[in-house]
């Protein structure tokens, strides 16, 4: 039985492009690193397509290598991210554009965006069970 | 004198080939479209997500896709639950990708991710790849994605980060998305529908009759006709150069083990020079030597192959697997423990704390 190429083709170019467009919009560096890592599992779809297609082993042998590439990655990335997080207390990329070469201009958004205004406390509202106590005679109490 | 209309228009035909190809182009088109629209309004920005509105719109691109897929005509004999499966395991991917780039939360986007890495490693398993979907499974779902939550639970703040909710510049990442998947899939429409997948000529279960065919022409050789008509007979189909014997064992030779592949391949190789020479200088003796070679090369690979079609040469998958690894890729695995030897070394020494920063 073949399995249809094609299809796994553009699962592959579909799981590709949404780990390039994450990989543009998020801030965050360890999602970052999560989506190249989903970036190489579109690879990985398409050579397994390929070995599959002409029969032979060949695709799976390279999906086997992208694995060992990407553990590897995947543990020099959390490193580094490790060791930027212990220095600025965050994982924001573009707290680290001063990196860049000085005479390259600055990006488009040079500042993290502003802290979203926090949601207005809720507190609980219980439902009055009982007799009302008398206030009046409480607080004469206390005054005695 | 009335100018007729028919020398401006464009030749019918043309025009309405042209419309087609432009019509399934749209057809192709307008899912991405519609997905890239949703996933912008999902990306995390200033606004609170439209999950409803995106949902809906990604609703109606599911449907484009499903009425293109329903449309297409069928492949001939394969089952509809390899086709389900393959949906399922498909729409779970894209949809947990989806997911897992929109969502706010790291953790949540992590877990979204296993989820991908499992719906993978289901389209590796119907793709008949076992031991790179059990892989898969363990090396990213087991290894990498717990040391990703390792890590966003060492570097967590409480509560969502700012730079979380706010993606930056969706609007563009969506238009660039949209530009790359559209050029890949048009390449795709372009190079049309696959043809049947690569098989070669040669099979095992034409070995008893390359060995007849042996047979008879050293029988006939011996009884006193020329060589180069019995050279003739060799073929297994008339005025079809790859249904030569010599070439069809060649071929099966190719499926064997590294070791002995090299050996047999160069064994057929001599005895198919010898043939040729024999038939060009008529030369009787050599011709016998080399259908004497041919035939014992078919009867060891009778022996070692046995009826088995070519892709299923008797030995477990996973044997294979690792004879193509270690035999035909053995630098390229060599490079790669070295690249893991050199990671791990970085990564201890990047994730160090250094005196200065503790001080």
């Amino acid at each position: 039985m073949t399995p249809i190429l094609h299809n796994y083709l553009v699962v592959g170019a579909v799981l590709f492009v949404l780990g390039l467009i994450g990989f543009l919009t998020r801030r965050n560096l360890i999602i970052l690193f999560l989506c190249v890592e989903m970036m190489l599992q579109g690879v990985a779809l398409n050579l397994v397509g390929f070995g599959a297609y002409h029969r032979n082993f060949s695709g799976q042998v390279f999906t086997i290598l992208i694995l060992t590439v990407a553990a590897c990655e995947a543990a020099l990335a959390l490193a580094l991210v490790l060791a930027l997080y212990r220095r600025q207390r965050t994982l924001d990329v573009s707290v680290w554009q001063a990196l860049k070469e000085p005479e390259v201009e600055a990006d488009i958004e040079e500042t993290p965006p502003e802290e979203p205004a926090p949601p207005p406390p809720e507190f609980p509202k219980l439902t009055p069970a009982g007799l009302e106590p008398k206030a009046k005679q409480v607080e004469d109490a206390v005054h005695v | 004198m009335m100018v007729s209309w028919t020398e401006f228009a464009m030749p019918e035909p043309l025009l309405a080939s042209r419309l087609l190809e432009w019509q399934r182009i749209i057809w192709i088109l307008l899912p991405l479209a519609v997905g890239m629209i949703a996933l912008w309004l999902l990306l995390p920005q200033a606004r609170p997500a439209r999950v409803l509105i995106s949902a809906l719109i990604a609703g109606v691109a599911a449907l484009i896709v499903g009425s293109l897929v329903l449309l297409r005509p069928t492949g001939p004999t394969v089952p509809w639950l390899f086709d389900a499966l393959f949906w399922i395991f498909s729409v779970i991917a894209v949809g947990a990708a989806t997911a897992m780039i929109v969502q706010r939360n790291p953790v949540y986007s992590t877990l979204w991710f296993a989820l991908v890495v499992l719906s993978t490693s289901g389209l590796f398993l119907l793709q008949s790849a076992w031991f790179l979907a059990a892989a898969t499974i363990i090396v990213y779902a087991g290894a990498i994605v717990v040391t990703f939550l390792f890590v966003i639970m060492l570097a967590q703040q409480t509560g969502l980060a700012p730079y979380d909710c706010q993606a930056r510049e969706p609007l563009l990442a969506c238009v660039a998305g949209f530009v790359l998947l559209a050029a890949l899939q048009y390449a795709l429409h372009r190079a049309g529908p696959p043809s049947a997948p690569v098989q070669s000529f040669a099979q095992p279960r034409q070995l008893p009759t390359v060995r007849q065919t042996l047979e008879e022409a050293r029988l006939r050789v011996q009884t006193g006709e020329s060589p180069d008509d019995v050279g003739k007979s060799l073929y297994l189909q008339p005025k079809q150069p790859e249904s030569f014997v010599g070439n069809i064992l060649f071929q099966l030779a190719e499926t064997l083990p590294p070791v002995e592949r090299k050996q047999e391949r160069d064994l057929c190789e001599g005895a198919n020079a010898r043939i040729s020479r024999a038939r060009l200088t008529e030369n009787r003796e050599m011709m016998v030597e080399g259908l004497d070679q041919l035939m014992a090369l078919s009867r060891r690979l009778e022996l070692r192959l046995g009826g088995t079609p070519l892709s299923g040469i008797k030995q477990p998958h996973v044997a294979s697997l690792g004879q193509s690894l270690y035999g035909d890729y053995l630098w390229a695995v060599e490079i790669a423990g070295t690249l893991l030897l050199v990671a791990t070394v970085g990564a201890v020494i990047i994730a160090l704390r250094r005196k200065e920063e503790t001080a």
